[in-house]
């Protein structure tokens, strides 16, 4: 297994992220386009000592950028919805 | 609320309060919804960003922000509800933390108006200076009148000496050049004024109408114009004519112009206004004297928030006086801190005196009468010329009103003092004749 740093990329702290944290047990992340959703239950498990029910992904096209002539690209980038199991919590800030 | 207070001295009192659990929470949430309005957290649109993460990123803010607000609240309502008056900024010396379901506690240091109870204020023995007239005051003053209305008139004399003025002409050169304002055609210069450069004044003494003369000066090293100070310099002048100050006589004709129709009505004019002027001065004197006396017998501390607020008040009135002059304390050379050290002294009397006034007040049970406004009232506009109607028009101003009757109550109280006083009646004093007569004294110790 890949070290977890390289699949979990960061925790996703949004409007939506904390919407649905406040509604049901689900954690957002930012995690490594070639991670799959098996990889990603067993990384978030592992570093944040809880136990995953699910896990949903998406994938996001990096934006189309344009610096006067120049055309780029931004990354594309995977996003994964952890649905924790009951009883189950991660703290982001470690208070 | 929960307060108690306690009592450090006569004129300082601690207050300790506890705000309740929900007043605070209440302020702690307006306090974080005023955040939320301008807090830029990424991932969140302004003003969508939820409670919790404001209380991880702003907590310390929102207590902060939350703590004024809860203190200013409760501390009045705290002071009103104990019947403390303070006479300057409460100190708030302790203060807890601000947490959510949780009281809030603080302590504050106020400074009160002393309960003074004024005694030995009976009896007091006091010295008032005894007045004479001088009747010599009268001449001097009618000399004085006499010379502030007189006039210049051509002279017949042939030269100018000290004393006159004269009109000239004149070109001034530096180094064989006219230099920029350097010259004048018919300037008034009184001889002897030193309005000129020294040695300028000196040498137009002497000279004759029509005359032209170079006069050869040196500019002082400390001139004004810098390029200039320093050089030597000569000025062409022409004297155009002479004249002299010209005092009128004392006689009837003087008399007239001072608004009084003969000399003796002016006399007794200047007469009269002369008794009011040192009657108003040796009473002035023996209510301070008066002042001091009750001071010294009755010793008491006293708020340094009232001596500030006097302090505040004499240099207000400090500068506005100057101010009409056209000059600022600034240019006394005096700054704020310098102001507070020499005047301080005085403002402890005044603020002391106005404390006991007030207590004697209160024990004799003295008060001021309407009909005593009405009354002042009408010599106010007596005295000023101004329609009685317009008087009473500004005391219907209630700060304006309560000043006049603060006056006409510690007018009243002494008067009150002083009548019950020992007044012993002293020789003025002068101190140029004592001086005067150790001087002879000594003369005469040496001769024997």
């Amino acid at each position: 297994m890949k070290p977890l740093h390289e699949i979990i990329r960061k925790p996703l702290i949004t409007e939506k992220a904390n919407m649905l944290k406040d509604a049901g047990q689900i954690v957002a992340f930012e995690v490594a386009l070639s991670a799959n959703k098996i990889e990603i239950k067993q990384a978030v498990e592992k570093a944040f000592d809880v136990k995953v029910k699910s896990v949903n992904t998406a994938l996001y096209r990096g934006k189309v950028k344009r610096v006067g002539y120049n055309l780029g690209q931004r990354n594309n980038w995977k996003k994964a919805y952890v649905t924790l199991a009951e009883g189950h919590n991660i703290d982001f800030y470690g208070v | 609320m929960n307060v108690r207070v306690e009592e450090l001295s006569s004129i300082k009192k601690k207050l300790f309060v506890e705000v309740d659990a929900d007043v605070v929470a209440a302020e702690l949430d307006s306090a974080y919804k005023k955040i939320a309005k301008t807090a830029n957290i990424k991932g969140f649109r302004k003003g969508k960003v939820p409670k919790s993460i404001l209380q991880q990123q702003f907590g310390f803010k929102a207590q902060y922000d939350a703590t004024g607000p809860l203190i200013n609240n409760s501390l009045y309502k705290a002071m009103i509800d104990n019947n403390i008056e303070a006479v300057s900024q409460p100190e708030v010396v302790n203060t807890g933390t601000v947490e959510e379901g949780q009281s809030f506690t603080y302590e504050a240091e106020v400074e009160v108006r002393p309960e003074i109870v004024a005694k030995d204020y009976t009896g007091l023995e006091l010295e008032k200076e005894k007045f004479v007239f001088d009747e010599g005051s009268v001449d001097y003053q009618l000399q004085h009148i006499a010379e502030s209305r007189a006039q210049l008139e051509v002279t017949s004399r042939k030269l100018a000496r000290e004393g006159d003025t004269v009109i000239i002409d004149f070109v001034g050169y530096v180094d064989g050049t006219a230099f920029e304002n350097g010259s004048a055609e018919d300037y008034q210069l009184e001889l002897g004024s030193s309005s000129f450069i020294p040695g300028f004044e000196d040498q137009v003494a002497g000279m004759k109408r029509e005359q032209e003369k170079e006069i050869s000066v040196a500019f002082p090293e400390n001139y004004g114009a810098k390029d200039l100070a320093g050089k030597d310099a000569v000025f062409k002048v022409t004297l155009k004519e002479i004249k002299e100050k010209v005092t009128p006589k004392i006689d009837d004709d003087l008399a007239k112009e001072m608004e009084a129709e003969t000399l003796e009505e002016l006399k007794e004019k200047i007469k009269e206004n002369t008794i009011t002027q040192e009657t108003r001065r040796v009473n002035d004197q023996l209510q301070e004297n008066m002042m001091t006396a009750l001071i010294e017998k009755n010793e008491f501390e006293v708020p340094e928030g009232m001596i500030q607020n006097q302090l505040h008040y004499l240099k207000d009135s400090f500068s506005q006086r100057l101010k009409a002059q056209g000059m600022t304390l600034e240019m006394l050379g005096m700054n704020d801190e310098a102001f507070a050290n020499n005047y301080r002294p005085m403002a402890e009397m005044q603020v002391k005196g106005e404390l006991l006034l007030d207590a004697i007040a209160k024990q004799e049970e003295l008060d001021v009468e309407d009909s005593e406004v009405e009354e002042r009232i009408k010599s106010f506009a007596d005295e000023s010329n101004t329609p009685l109607e317009q008087v009473q028009k500004y005391f219907e101003n209630p700060q304006a009103m309560n000043g006049l009757k603060g006056q006409l109550l510690s007018e009243k109280v002494s008067k009150f003092i002083i009548d019950q006083a020992v007044v012993t009646e002293v020789e003025p004093k002068q101190p140029e004749t004592e001086e005067a007569g150790e001087e002879a004294g000594n003369t005469e110790e040496k001769e024997s």
